[in-house]
């Protein structure tokens, strides 16, 4: 189906598909409208960088992106410090909450990936997604794209397959549940 | 070509994620035809594309308030980006017409010779969509006038009055390449809606109001010594002349305006 056409500079359409991109980074709901919010902060901070006619999807991605490296990172350093400090470590490991997202089984199977593989997949899943406009979202050379999407292909495919032992009780999904 | 070959992973991969033209896209379909292992593959790969991208076309659940709030403070900072831009030429043309009729030559300024021969079009052009780029960003409870430093001239770039009848709806920045300029928007009496663009000058010159229609829409332009500014608007000619005339530091010679130009951008 085609993309509504849209202002290009109207940014309310496309947090359906930012929210999920969060989601699956996170793999928590909470976790993934944190993440939003706070990308659309720094949206904001440098809605200077946006080139005024072109699509604001992919420049919204990266900035999705680039957001969630940096808070992983800045939890990476206080989890560190709260080791070496011999404090509780913050909440990083949270139980995941993902039972409240009803995933169907190739979802399910996705979520199993390591990061860099769900990124690939799920960018270059979305309509009219090129190749190169991915790498550049994930800061990544389009070669070294290319052949990351195909591991995580594989990746997906042995998990789907019963390697990761993941729905093999379901039948395949006729229809995949939201 | 070589139906014998293999296709290629890399070329299966790229029919999948929709990377290849439409003859790339038939070729590998009908090399597919004849590989009844690989075109099932392709197919489980479409299949699982699918389902990711039926996942992330959520629409299942309302997005959290804050943050449609977040994405619509964002919307109109870039579209408040998209017309600055506009807006920038806009102005940049009008310091140019205004640069033009009096002094590009003592001051040896290059100035488009056309532009300042029909000093109407760009500018009326611009304008005339800043009514509407304007317009769609108004929302209630804006209206504080903002103050515009003029930093050559020293001291602020003043913003006409244009009277008891034009009611301040907003005001937005407006980058130059001479520097910043401001364009206000005033409901009138009548219900109409005007623009107003001001800014400092690169050039010193004064010029009375001067009436021209572009696309329909009247615009007024003038420069008051170091400043320059263009009015446009959905109100007759006249009036918007008049409007133009009031709030423009006179006194203007007594004589009949020029007649209206009527010109089209050719920018």
């Amino acid at each position: 189906m085609p993309r509504e056409v849209t202002a290009p500079f109207d940014v309310e359409p496309h947090l359906g598909v930012l929210r999920r991109y969060a989601l699956v980074l996170t793999r928590d709901p909470d976790e993934a409208d944190d993440l939003l919010q706070d990308a659309l902060v720094r949206a904001i901070a440098a809605a200077g960088t946006w080139r005024p006619g072109s699509d604001a999807r992919p420049w919204l991605l990266s900035i999705l992106h680039n957001t969630h490296v940096s808070r992983k990172r800045r939890r990476q350093v206080e989890a560190a410090a709260a080791r070496e400090l011999a404090l509780d470590p913050p909440a990083t490991s949270a139980p995941r909450q993902l039972a409240r997202v009803q995933l169907g089984q190739t979802m399910t199977a996705l979520m199993r990936l390591p990061d860099d593989q769900r990124e690939v997949l799920t960018l270059v899943a979305l309509e009219g997604m090129a190749y190169k406009d991915a790498a550049e979202i994930l800061g990544l050379p389009t070669g070294t794209l290319m052949s990351r999407l195909a591991r995580a292909r594989e990746a997906l495919r042995r998990v789907l397959d019963g390697g990761g032992g993941a729905g093999q009780a379901e039948r395949p999904a006729l229809r995949v549940v939201r | 070509m070589m139906p014998s070959e293999p296709i290629s992973d890399v070329d299966l991969q790229a029919y999948v994620d929709g990377q290849l033209d439409m003859p790339g896209r038939i070729e590998i379909e009908r090399r597919l035809q004849a590989e009844p292992e690989a075109a099932a593959r392709v197919m489980e790969e479409l299949r699982l594309r699918d389902e990711l991208r039926l996942f992330l076309a959520d629409e299942a659940e309302p997005i959290a308030p804050a943050t449609v709030a977040l994405a619509r403070e964002l919307s109109r900072r870039l579209r408040a980006r998209a017309s600055r831009l506009r807006l920038r030429r806009a102005i940049a043309a009008a310091v140019l017409i205004g640069a033009g009729w009096l002094a590009h030559a003592e001051f040896g300024l290059i100035v488009d010779q056309v532009a300042a021969a029909h000093p109407v079009p760009a500018l009326a052009a611009e304008a005339a969509a800043a009514v509407d780029l304007l317009r769609a960003g108004v929302s209630a409870g804006e209206g504080a006038p903002l103050r515009l430093a003029a930093p050559r001239t020293g001291g602020e770039v003043p913003i006409p009055n244009l009277g008891a009848d034009a009611h301040l709806l907003r005001v937005q920045p407006v980058p130059t390449p001479d520097g910043p300029g401001i364009a206000s928007l005033y409901r009138l009496g009548s219900g109409a809606l005007v623009s107003l663009l001001a800014a400092e000058a690169g050039s010193f010159a004064v010029t009375w109001p001067q009436p021209a229609t572009v696309n329909g829409r009247p615009t007024v332009f003038w420069q008051a010594g170091p400043f320059a500014y263009a009015l446009s608007g959905e109100v007759p000619g006249a009036e918007l002349l008049g409007i133009a005339r009031r709030a423009a530091p006179g006194p203007w010679p007594e004589f009949d305006s020029p007649s209206p130009t009527e010109g089209t951008p050719h920018g």
